[in-house]
């Protein structure tokens, strides 16, 4: 397997669009969140009443985190890509007449994917805190550092899996360029970067719920903005806390009710082993149809 | 193969099981990675089936030496020729030291030089190191190099035998005479009978006459359409 997953990389890293594309959307992500969104979500947090010189880093550090989430979801499409063109131009039989089983093969593209997107999330993060570091002189703690690595990994690993299942439904080429594009702008909306979550209408919100997405995106945003919520929030009665908690994506709420970290993590978990029992159902059956 | 699920039974060689890692496929299309070079690509193939980095190294050496692919060997897959890509493909199937080769129609988009050298190649390997080749192909005069063949028409065998016996079989004189005007063809059983028509005729009309066996196109076409009736 160590073999194919080298190969899917070096395939990765011969194409050097792929390379420069990967941080030209990180960059053309963040600069539209700088261009357009930034000033709207400061003027939402002071039209609720959180006037504080901190509401700026606040918002940063939302959206960064956010943006995190959405890099890590759309930089692992270069490598599902070669995954489709390989299914496409057949190259794949040549791996399945070989001795590796065909679970490997499929997690191999799995294990490269995820390789990728981690390296590329965490050159933004490191680009990101350094920021933060030079306008804001705000350092991250190791222990944040350490959770908002972790929540990453975690969430790279659950966006590469979706991935993975719906690229093995696509047939072509160009239905997964067209789903590439559709990708990037649903994923946006799905983890509330683009508008705060709670500015969706309920319905809305009960449904994103359940995508894992949104989870990493809201437990992420609580690791990276604890300090200055606290900041802020000193000068605030503690009924109001919710508020900004609530409406900014930093707790999720379920059916008007607020969900603990803890109760996300254990949701997260049974995403990831639900998303593996959907993946080998699909290799399975696939392999059953002779399609793999 | 690990192509298709087996429904039932299993595949035997020699009275043993066939392990994957002793056959060799060639598929029809090529199925080598582009962007990479024809050397790399047959190193990864080979990695995966556990062989080690120096063996493999050796391996392609040899089979670049035989399968003249000097020149090519350390280009991108995706600007070699047609040929080239072909006989890349057959030395990706060998490069594990396989006990079986399956070739789908192997010499597809090949030159007449090099189809015969693949199939010089190919023959040396089955005579020298017992490698059992099986293939399918369009190119009916192929079927002279095989020791058993099958012919097959919408799925359905319609022969099997040897080449020889498919000769037997199917193969009949045919003498060919050409008049003034023109051309006539008859299908005769032996030499002694196609005289004795030739006697009978106006020779002074005849400008050529020809006497020629079935080729192996009239044969097969004699098959299938005797098939289909």
């Amino acid at each position: 397997m160590k073999t194919l997953i080298n190969r899917h990389i070096k395939l990765f890293l011969k194409n050097p669009s792929n390379i420069i594309l990967s941080f030209l959307s990180s960059l053309v992500i963040l600069s539209l969140y700088f261009l357009f969104i930034r000033d709207f979500t400061i003027k939402a947090v002071e039209d609720y009443g959180f006037i504080s010189s901190y509401t700026s880093l606040f918002v940063d550090r939302l959206m960064t985190s956010g943006l995190l989430i959405v890099i890590g979801a759309t930089s692992t499409l270069s490598i599902i890509f070669i995954l489709i063109k390989d299914c496409c131009n057949n190259t794949i039989k040549d791996f399945l007449i070989t001795p590796l089983s065909k679970l490997k093969i499929i997690y191999s593209y799995f294990f490269a994917a995820l390789i990728i997107s981690t390296i590329i999330t965490f050159l933004v993060y490191i680009g990101i805190e350094l920021f933060f570091h030079i306008k804001y002189h705000d350092i991250a703690s190791s222990e944040m550092i350490l959770k908002s690595i972790s929540i990453i990994f975690f969430s790279n690993i659950i966006a590469t899996l979706i991935l993975i299942i719906i690229a093995l439904g696509i047939k072509t080429i160009t239905s997964f360029s067209t789903f590439e594009t559709l990708y990037g702008v649903v994923i946006g909306f799905f983890t509330g970067v683009y508008i705060p979550i709670g500015y969706y209408p309920n319905i809305i919100r009960n449904i994103f719920f359940y995508f894992p997405l949104c989870q990493t995106t809201s437990i992420l945003r609580n690791i990276e903005t604890t300090s200055i919520t606290k900041k802020i929030l000193a000068l605030y009665p503690k009924e109001q806390h919710s508020v900004l908690y609530e409406t900014f994506g930093i707790h999720l709420t379920f059916q008007e009710k607020s969900v603990t970290i803890t109760y996300q993590i254990k949701m997260l978990l049974v995403a990831l082993l639900l998303l593996n029992i959907i993946l080998l159902w699909i290799i399975y059956k696939k392999r059953k149809e002779g399609k793999i | 193969m690990n192509l298709l699920e087996p429904s039932k039974g299993t595949v035997a060689m020699n009275g043993k099981k066939v392990l994957t890692e002793k056959i060799g496929f060639v598929f029809q299309e090529n199925t080598l990675d582009e962007e990479l070079t024809v050397y790399k690509n047959l190193i990864i193939r080979g990695k995966l089936y556990h062989i080690s980095k120096p063996i493999l190294q050796k391996k392609i050496s040899d089979l670049s030496k035989s399968l003249g692919m000097e020149n090519f060997l350390h280009q991108k897959y995706k600007v070699c020729s047609g040929g080239q890509k072909r006989i890349a493909t057959i030395a990706r199937a060998l490069v594990m030291d396989p006990e079986l080769i399956i070739m789908d129609e192997p010499t597809t988009a090949l030159d007449i030089e090099t189809r015969k050298k693949v199939w010089d190649f190919l023959l040396k390997l089955n005579k020298k190191k017992k490698i059992a080749i099986f293939f399918s192909s369009h190119y009916i005069e192929e079927a002279k190099v095989a020791t058993n063949l099958c012919i097959l028409k919408s799925g359905t065998i319609v022969f099997t035998g040897t080449y020889q016996e498919l000769i037997k079989k199917y193969s009949k004189k045919q003498l060919q005479i050409n008049y003034q005007n023109h051309t006539e063809k008859k299908e005769i059983t032996s030499t002694w009978k196609a005289l004795n028509y030739l006697e009978k005729l106006p020779w002074y009309k005849i400008n050529t006459f020809s006497l020629t066996n079935s080729n192996l196109e009239d044969i097969f076409l004699r098959i299938i359409h005797e098939n289909i009736n």
